[in-house]
């Protein structure tokens, strides 16, 4: 009995938490309509399944950023160290107001040196996808508008990063950012956008899968 | 009561804990059944992102994409259209059917005559067709020839245009029918410049002539100067070095050398104080011959065989441009941009091969015909004294040329698997891909480049007849006159047409229409008159005012005439 009430209780008490941590990350799929969509979804060219499969990781690897990583307890764990505790974007955009407000001078320079290295890592998790991205430049930039324009964020800092695609955008990225509320909100944009794109190509979805099947076929 | 909890108990653990855990998804199959986000949080897919490095290596395109981004910007449609509106080459008249070396004094002591006429002779404006084929902008607008403002072809251009648009998320500035416009109304001009030898000789009653030219020929594209600004402040302005390199290379045809041969014969049929008429035959003997080509610009042969393009480069090429993608490296696009420059180069110049590389001649057509003069002097109708200084002359020809071995060009008309559901149901299936590929290439290839064939070509009959009044007094005369001319519209037989054209080609666009010329004739001449012999300078000039599948032109000439 006791056994019971503690996985009720249990599941209770996780239930917010996960409720909160996807809801920040989490929100309603849209569907891209650009004709672009429909001319390179599931082309070798251009969205086929590695680059579907290159999408997916790139989504996941900024969420772990964002969120953390589930522990072999279910729990959700940040990927970086701060004050002795491993902390996420989230968690640290919750505490960098605190932080400023204490003027612990130490704390604050120790949460710039950290937004510098996340940056930086967020960077390099993204290098990739970045420069295969960056010759469509107009394209994802329509796509990129589509996408905040469905989620009602006009002015996010994403579409300022896509008109940089082309350009040095890691410069962007280093100046513009300048604390981890601002950062925690464009990775959650870029998360989302990375999910919208996901979600409309159907096609090169379904290649993906098809890859999947060939990769546990060949094992 | 332990039941109740233990579901109750189950059933909060379910409601709690489903939609905030991953899909424990191990069943591989089931992958393709998941909702988007179950895939995402699915533990096959997880493990596949945390394990692969995935990445996106660009390969040189594939049948299949080349073929789907063809139907993408709707490649069927505009395959659908044909470009050449016709292919017939132009209609031309021999120099020595112009009305030249024609003085024809007759004096009646003469037994020999010998001429040298230097003409300049300038065709403003060729025709295309005849005015009946020809669409609103007349029969001497390049777009008579090709479909530059045929609706259906700009309407699917435009689509295309606005889908690729759409894809780059771009404006291309970039209106097929707004750029044709400025080219629609291009034209070919052809200028001869050279010398007419002729003579005669014989008795008064009978006589021998002859006449060969020789000259120099050029043909060349044109647009006029409001055009040539126009086309300037919407493309920009070009280079002056550039534009006159690419005039000699891919916009003139010259060369330099003599005509048919003509021979004659007439004997005098009547012969009166105040009038006579001869009547004879000749015959043109196909000499004509350019000892010279390409002098200022070029000689342009027609591509026989297919241009070694390869669609796949160039589709690589064009969807680099159009969509700014980074397919192959740097010198694979460099490649492929010289491959498309290279194939408008080779489509231009087949183009010109048609338009612009006219025979010294008939082009080896034997011809024989019958001509019947005629002379009287006005005071047989007047009997004024100054009546009696006053001729009319007349010259009637009829020729008919004999058919030879000539290249025509034949455009293609449109796949009839253009039209079939099946066919474009099949199109972009990967696996009918490279079929599909090289269907299109031919089709694209086709439309460029009409099919140069060998053919037996019957020019017919060539029909002439001019009038001149003269009026002469002692050592100078003018003379007034007018010149009709016509010419068949050309057949063909024995086409060695390969099996796969079929039905394919269209003979009727081939064929050169039937041509009329009428002229003004005028001169003015003084004679330096000795007591056996004379010589004759003259200045003359003629313009043709109205035509019919062929250019209205004129010719000014200067005439030196020895009459012994």
């Amino acid at each position: 009995m006791n056994k019971k009430l503690l996985t009720i209780a249990v599941s209770v008490l996780i239930y917010p938490f996960f409720f909160i941590a996807n809801s920040i990350t989490k929100t309603a799929h849209v569907i891209l309509n650009s004709p672009l969509l429909d001319f390179i979804d599931g082309k070798s060219y251009a969205i086929n399944g590695k680059v579907y499969g290159l999408i997916l990781q790139v989504r996941k690897e900024v969420r772990e950023m964002l969120l953390g990583v589930f522990n072999a307890n279910g729990q959700l764990i940040g990927l970086y160290l701060f004050n002795g505790k491993y902390v996420s974007i989230s968690d640290l955009a919750k505490l960098e107001a605190s932080i400023h407000a204490s003027g612990d001078e130490k704390k604050i320079t120790e949460l710039q040196n950290l937004l510098a290295k996340i940056k930086e890592d967020f960077l390099e998790v993204t290098k990739g996808y970045v420069e295969n991205i960056k010759p469509f430049k107009n394209q994802i930039l329509g796509l990129l508008k589509e996408s905040c324009r469905a989620h009602n964020k006009p002015k996010s800092f994403l579409l300022k990063w896509g008109e940089e695609l082309d350009g040095d955008e890691g410069k962007l990225l280093r100046e513009k950012i300048t604390s981890f509320k601002e950062f925690e909100q464009f990775c959650i944009d870029l998360a989302g956008y990375l999910e919208d794109m996901a979600y409309s190509c159907v096609k090169a979805k379904a290649l993906f899968i098809e890859l999947i099947k060939q990769s546990r076929a060949e094992k | 009561m332990k039941n109740i909890q233990k579901i109750f108990s189950l059933f909060l653990v379910i409601f709690f804990l489903t939609p905030t855990t991953s899909i424990r998804c191990d069943e591989i199959d089931d992958l393709e059944n998941l909702s988007f986000d179950d895939l995402l949080e699915s533990s096959i897919v997880n493990n596949i992102l945390e394990t692969t490095a995935f990445e996106f290596q660009r390969t040189k395109f594939k049948p299949e994409d080349t073929v789907d981004i063809l139907e993408d910007i709707g490649i069927l449609d505009i395959l659908k259209q044909n470009l050449y509106l016709r292919s017939n080459r132009l209609n031309y008249r021999s120099v020595i059917d112009l009305p030249m070396g024609m003085m024809d004094k007759d004096y009646c002591y003469i037994k020999r005559l010998f001429g040298m006429e230097f003409f300049f002779n300038k065709m403003d404006r060729a025709r295309f067709t005849s005015e009946s084929d020809a669409n609103t902008c007349g029969s001497d607008a390049i777009c008579s020839y090709l479909a530059l403002t045929d609706k259906d072809f700009l309407e699917a251009l435009s689509k295309s245009t606005s889908k690729s648009e759409e894809l780059a998320e771009a404006d291309f500035d970039f209106d097929p029918a707004e750029v044709f416009d400025l080219f629609k109304c291009g034209t070919v001009q052809e200028r001869k410049l050279g010398v007419m030898l002729y003579g005669r000789a014989g008795t008064e009653k009978w006589r021998f002539t002859y006449k060969i030219p020789f000259y120099y020929l050029e043909r060349n594209l044109w647009i006029t100067e409001p055009e040539q600004k126009k086309i300037e402040e919407q493309l920009g302005e070009a280079d002056p070095e550039q534009q006159e390199q690419f005039q000699d290379q891919h916009a003139i045809s010259d060369k330099l050398g003599i005509g048919d041969f003509r021979i004659g014969f007439d004997f005098r049929l009547t012969n009166h104080e105040r009038s006579c008429s001869r009547i004879g035959g000749f015959a043109t003997v196909p000499t004509g011959w350019a000892m010279i080509k390409g002098l200022k610009g070029q000689h342009f042969k027609p591509l026989i065989r297919s241009p070694e393009t390869n669609l796949n480069d160039l589709i690589g090429y064009h969807l680099d441009a159009i969509l700014s993608l980074g397919t192959g490296t740097e010198q694979e696009k460099a490649q492929a941009k010289q491959s498309l420059t290279d194939l408008s180069f080779q489509a231009i110049d087949h183009l010109n091969s048609i338009l612009l590389e006219a025979p010294m001649g008939n082009n080896g057509h034997f011809g024989v015909g019958a001509v019947l003069r005629s002379m009287w002097r006005l005071d047989a109708l007047v009997p004024r004294p100054w009546a009696k200084n006053i001729w009319m002359k007349g010259r009637l020809t009829l020729e008919y040329l004999f058919p030879g071995t000539e290249m025509r060009f034949f455009a293609e008309n449109p796949s009839p698997k253009l039209y079939d559901p099946e066919f474009i149901k099949q199109y972009p299936e990967s696996e009918n891909a490279l079929e599909n590929m090289l269907f299109t290439e031919k089709e694209i290839v086709g439309k460029l480049f009409p099919y140069a064939l060998e053919c037996t070509v019957c020019p017919g009959f060539v029909f002439c007849w001019t009038s001149r009044w003269y009026h002469e007094r002692e050592w100078w005369g003018i003379y007034l006159g007018s010149e009709y001319w016509m010419r068949s519209k050309e057949k063909f037989s024995d086409l060695q047409k390969p099996k796969f054209l079929e039905d394919r080609i269209c003979v009727e666009r081939a064929r050169a229409p039937f041509a009329f010329q009428s002229k003004w004739l005028g001169g003015l001449y003084f004679k330096i008159n000795r007591s056996n012999r004379n010589l004759v300078l003259s200045l003359n000039g003629e313009t043709s005012f109205w035509n019919r599948g062929i250019g209205g032109d004129y010719t000014v000439s200067f005439d030196l005439e020895f009459n012994f």
